[in-house]
């Protein structure tokens, strides 16, 4: 039946209603929404046709304008009218179903990704048309969203791999500074030699005077042994100079290490 | 599909020690785009029940109006299944499950069921909706082992509620073998992966257990 069909059809019924309405007063008695109470069978006191169908229009009505205010949960039941409005009711259902079915399955498919879920999927069954359309795309979304949800969990397992290699060099960088600070400790020894090869060559110089001209190769040996000492102390402070200069940029680079090093299990912490 | 042929428990001798499931009766099928949708207030009686219901189920809508839904309830179905489903959705979850129901005549049709509670806007549970497609045979095939094992399990058991805690376990077990959750199981059932397109990387099966 088209539309302008049902309207004619109203429109002949409307007429025929005011028309019985004349003969027979008591039919107002039997209002549309009295017989539209689902407990009710309509048709129990054998109204004529034209009431059946204006209390299934009604019903109707009231069935669609909740399901308009977003309530999905109202369903024409116990379905008796005449095939033609039978079909137009049966079709709300469907309609209600189908939109019923679209809600809950999208509804729970995007809660479930937004937990990390991405196995629920919309089941495609039943959902026909522009269901099917957006139902897909909410399944390609999810499964988009799956990839890159992977992806940062590689990009994560990367992150904290390079932390742990920046603290493999942390403790490289260690022992580094433990060695310098042995040559350091080394060269306190050698400087504390030299010292004492100083004051035994400046004894030897006064003992090689005091024997006189018997002393003189002895004296020339002594002044070589306090050469050798100067040079030996200035060497070894070039030595401290340049084990300094490497345990200052040892130490720097071992704070740079470390504060990249916390930087990444910080980002690793925040992530997970 | 990995896991469902691997077990010696499930696959071996459940097929062997039990009847197979639903063995009275004819199977009775639906459209694979049609949806057997009903409705359940609070307490599982049924207040809608579309026409698909109807037509499989072999009922008129006044023979299931205000009757709990285990009207089409049939016996092969293990006990613990249904218990599950009832703690979910009662806990205000979906839940998805392969399903046997008995017709009105005593024939039998096999549904992948979708229940999920109905909420008012305050959030109570105001009762319950489900939709059943009809599901795949291969699916419906690594299911019936499954079952015929946790209603081997039930057998002899006198109430339903010694039914289910012997049978429980045995579920929870099997989806603990497989590292998997229920929900996971079922759409791995549903969804094989090897039918993923290459737009859709996801592996049923390959996901892990969420927080």
């Amino acid at each position: 039946m088209s539309l302008a069909q049902v309207d004619s059809f109203a429109a002949e019924w409307s007429e025929a209603l005011a028309a019985e309405a004349e003969c027979t007063p008591e039919a107002e008695s039997e209002s549309p929404a009295d017989l539209a109470l689902i407990d009710e069978p309509i048709g129990a006191e054998q109204p004529d046709e034209l009431t059946q169908i204006r209390a299934w229009v009604a019903k109707a009505a009231e069935v669609c304008e909740s399901a308009s205010a977003g309530d999905l949960e109202a369903r024409l039941l116990q379905i008796d009218a005449e095939p033609d409005l039978a079909r137009l009711l049966h079709g709300i259902n469907h309609l209600l179903d189908m939109t019923d079915a679209f809600v809950r399955e999208s509804t729970a498919t995007l809660s479930y990704a937004a937990q990390g879920k991405f196995f629920r999927r919309v089941l495609l069954n039943g959902m026909l048309g522009s269901f099917r359309q957006a139902a897909t795309k909410i399944n390609e979304t999810t499964a988009q969203m799956k990839l890159r949800t992977d992806e940062l969990k590689l990009a994560e397992q990367r992150r904290a791999q390079l932390a742990d290699e920046f603290q493999a060099v942390v403790s490289t960088i260690d022992g580094l500074v433990a060695a310098t600070q042995q040559i350091s400790d080394f060269s306190g020894v050698i400087r504390g030699i030299t010292a004492q090869t100083n004051i035994l060559a400046i004894n030897a110089s006064i003992e090689a005077a005091r024997v006189g001209e018997a002393g003189r190769g002895f004296a020339v040996v002594a002044t070589e042994v306090k050469r050798l000492a100067a040079q030996t102390a200035q060497a070894n402070r070039d030595i401290q100079t340049q084990l300094a200069a490497i345990q200052n940029a040892t130490a720097l680079t071992a704070k740079s290490i470390i504060e990249i090093r916390d930087t990444l299990r910080e980002t690793e912490k925040s992530a997970t | 599909m990995p896991g469902m042929t691997t077990t010696s428990r499930f696959s071996g001798s459940a097929a062997s020690g039990v009847r197979s499931l639903t063995s009275g009766g004819v199977e009775r099928t639906f459209g694979a785009e049609e949806i057997i949708v009903s409705k359940t207030d609070p307490k599982g009686r049924i207040t809608y029940a579309n026409d698909v219901f109807l037509r499989v189920a072999e009922y008129q809508e006044h023979e299931v109006l205000g009757k709990p839904h285990n009207l089409i309830r049939h016996p092969d179905m293990p006990r613990c299944v249904f218990k599950f489903m009832w703690d979910t959705i009662q806990a205000g979850h979906e839940i998805f499950a392969y399903v046997v129901n008995q017709s009105k005549n005593g024939n039998y049709y096999w549904v992948l069921a979708h229940v999920t509670p109905t909420f008012d806007t305050h959030g109570s549970i105001i009762g319950y909706h489900s939709n059943r497609r009809s599901p795949k045979a291969a699916a419906v095939a690594q299911i019936k082992p499954v079952y015929a094992l946790l209603r081997q399990i039930e057998q002899g058991h006198r109430t339903p509620r010694d039914a289910w805690q012997a049978s429980l376990p045995a579920l929870v077990q099997y989806l603990a073998d497989r590292g998997i959750s229920y929900e996971e199981f079922v759409f791995s059932l549903a969804d094989p992966p090897e039918s993923a397109g290459r737009s859709n990387p996801a592996k049923a099966g390959e996901v892990v257990a969420c927080r």
